[in-house]
């Protein structure tokens, strides 16, 4: 369903274009997107925007991109505190073709969000990928620690 | 239909053309499919090939398509839509992504094909109609279910 | 109804739907029948829309019918069906004679189990019918319609997968239709 206000259009945009980011390999704006956030993904614990930019080093690059691409399932949303914190439930399937992989599902997982509005612009807060995570052959898109 | 830019009203209409359009393809509803197409030119940037209004449509879904009783066995999962509408509320433009699975008596379940669309719709006799659709293909795997040629795009797609 | 009531009805349906998938998929049964307080739920299953293979089942009823359908239908692991329900295409109307919404939407079923990838096992539409009652709209009918399948043991209970007479049982072989002249418009 597409949002249904405008407030919660700019939160959902900054889904969209976050997971755009990644699959296009604009990975300044996908950290700049995940700058004030605590993100807990099933690799650890990633902070601040050194923390987001030092998760996406670890993504492997096919001519600059990581040919993935991120698929954002039914998406929904509650605001709580007078409207200034969201809350975002959206499934996301990723797909990836390489070479050496043909076209397979490789991950799919809930991005449980906190938004935060701060002077009329909502940023990531808090965001955790870890509860149920499917995985399938990862070792073409992550590098291990 | 005219709303204030607030109630993100034109934007669930515009919402629905698209999920639409990937209904009637898949449930091979020729007739819906080629309305909706009636104002629309659609190009796949892959091959270069463009498919005009509703005889367009019927080219597309039916003569470059593979068909089984009738039906393409596909489902297009649409998803990622951004939507603007222009200021003067009669003009907008959308992306999304889509992912398309397929099952055949020679083909398992999976993913076939992922790419996204760059759309345009306007205003036409007080109705929102789909002028023009590109697809983009961004990761591809078989398919030989699916099209009645495919097209020599190995190099298209993969980690492109 | 006026736009902002259409507006609050988009997203409790939205709500309902994603509550609805959550709880499956986590293996809530409170949840889930908490969903379906009011509702019942209609399958059938098709390949493709083409042709209906399995008579649809009798509808299930009601919190304790539902529960007990996902229960001896589904096989779990650790609580959870190992599955994702992964919902798209979702659109809304309302009829304002009757005060009923209706939703369709499509859904995709993924699923991984050690020896078993990732992958998506059945595919689907659904067509969900919403009443206001009580101060809140609630989920009352919902039509599902399996259209592609997978490979569906690790899920469907096999005396299910019997009913159903899917691929691995009984195999038919569709004849596909290539056209004399590709289009090269």
């Amino acid at each position: 369903m597409y949002p249904t206000t405008p407030e919660e259009r700019q939160v959902y945009e900054q889904l969209v274009r976050y997971f755009r980011a990644i699959d296009e390999g604009d990975f300044a704006d996908a950290a700049h997107l995940m700058a004030r956030a605590t993100v807990r993904t099933s690799e650890g614990t990633w902070q601040g925007p050194s923390g987001g930019a030092e998760l996406l080093t670890r993504l492997r690059l096919y001519d600059g991109r990581p040919a993935t691409k991120h698929l954002m399932s039914t998406w929904d949303i509650h605001f709580e505190a007078a409207g200034i914190v969201a809350k975002s439930l959206v499934y996301v399937l990723v797909l990836q073709a390489t070479e050496e992989l043909p076209l397979s599902l490789i991950r799919a997982t809930r991005y449980a969000d906190t938004f935060v509005k701060d002077e009329n612009t909502w940023y990531l807060s808090e965001r955790d990928t870890t509860v149920g995570e499917l995985t399938g052959d990862l070792r073409h898109h992550v590098s291990p620690v | 239909m005219i709303n204030p830019a607030g109630s993100l009203v034109n934007e669930q209409v515009i919402a629905a053309i698209v999920a639409d359009l990937a209904d009637a393809f898949d449930s091979g509803d020729a007739r819906q499919f080629g309305e909706l197409l009636r104002y629309a030119r659609w190009r796949l940037i892959a091959t270069g090939a463009e498919f005009v209004g509703t005889r367009g449509a019927e080219a597309l879904a039916s003569r470059s398509v593979r068909l089984y009783d009738g039906l393409p066995r596909t489902q297009h999962d649409v998803s990622n839509l951004l939507i603007e509408v222009a200021p003067s509320g009669d003009k907008a433009t959308a992306r999304s992504e889509f992912a398309v699975l397929q099952a055949t008596e020679d083909l398992p379940l999976q993913f076939i094909l992922a790419g996204h669309y760059e759309d345009a719709f306007a205003l036409v006799e007080e109705r929102w109609r789909l002028t023009s659709r590109d697809e983009h293909w961004d990761l591809i795997g078989r398919l030989d279910q699916h099209l009645a040629v495919v097209p020599g795009c190995e190099t298209v797609g993969k980690g492109r | 109804m006026n736009r902002e009531e259409v507006a609050e009805a988009r997203r409790q349906v939205r709500g309902i739907i994603s509550a609805y998938f959550n709880a499956l998929d986590t293996g809530d049964m409170r949840a889930l029948g908490e969903v379906f307080r009011y509702g019942r739920t209609r399958a059938q299953s098709s390949r493709s829309g083409a042709q209906v293979i399995a008579e649809p089942d009798e509808p299930y009823e009601g919190s304790e019918r539902i529960i007990q359908q996902f229960v001896t239908h589904n096989y779990f692991y650790d609580g959870t069906p190992s599955t994702k329900h992964f919902t798209t295409n979702l659109t809304m109307e309302i009829h304002h004679e009757t005060n009923r919404a209706t939703s369709r939407s499509r859904f995709t079923v993924v699923q991984a189990r050690p020896g078993f990838p990732l992958q998506p096992i059945v595919t689907g539409r659904y067509v969900d019918s919403f009443e206001w009652r009580a101060g809140r709209w609630w989920l009352v009918d919902r039509f599902e319609d399996c259209f592609l399948w997978g490979d569906v043991r690790h899920h469907l209970v096999d005396e299910l997968r019997r009913r159903l007479q899917l691929p691995e049982f009984e195999r038919r072989a569709p004849r596909a239709e290539i056209p004399d002249v590709p289009d090269h418009s």
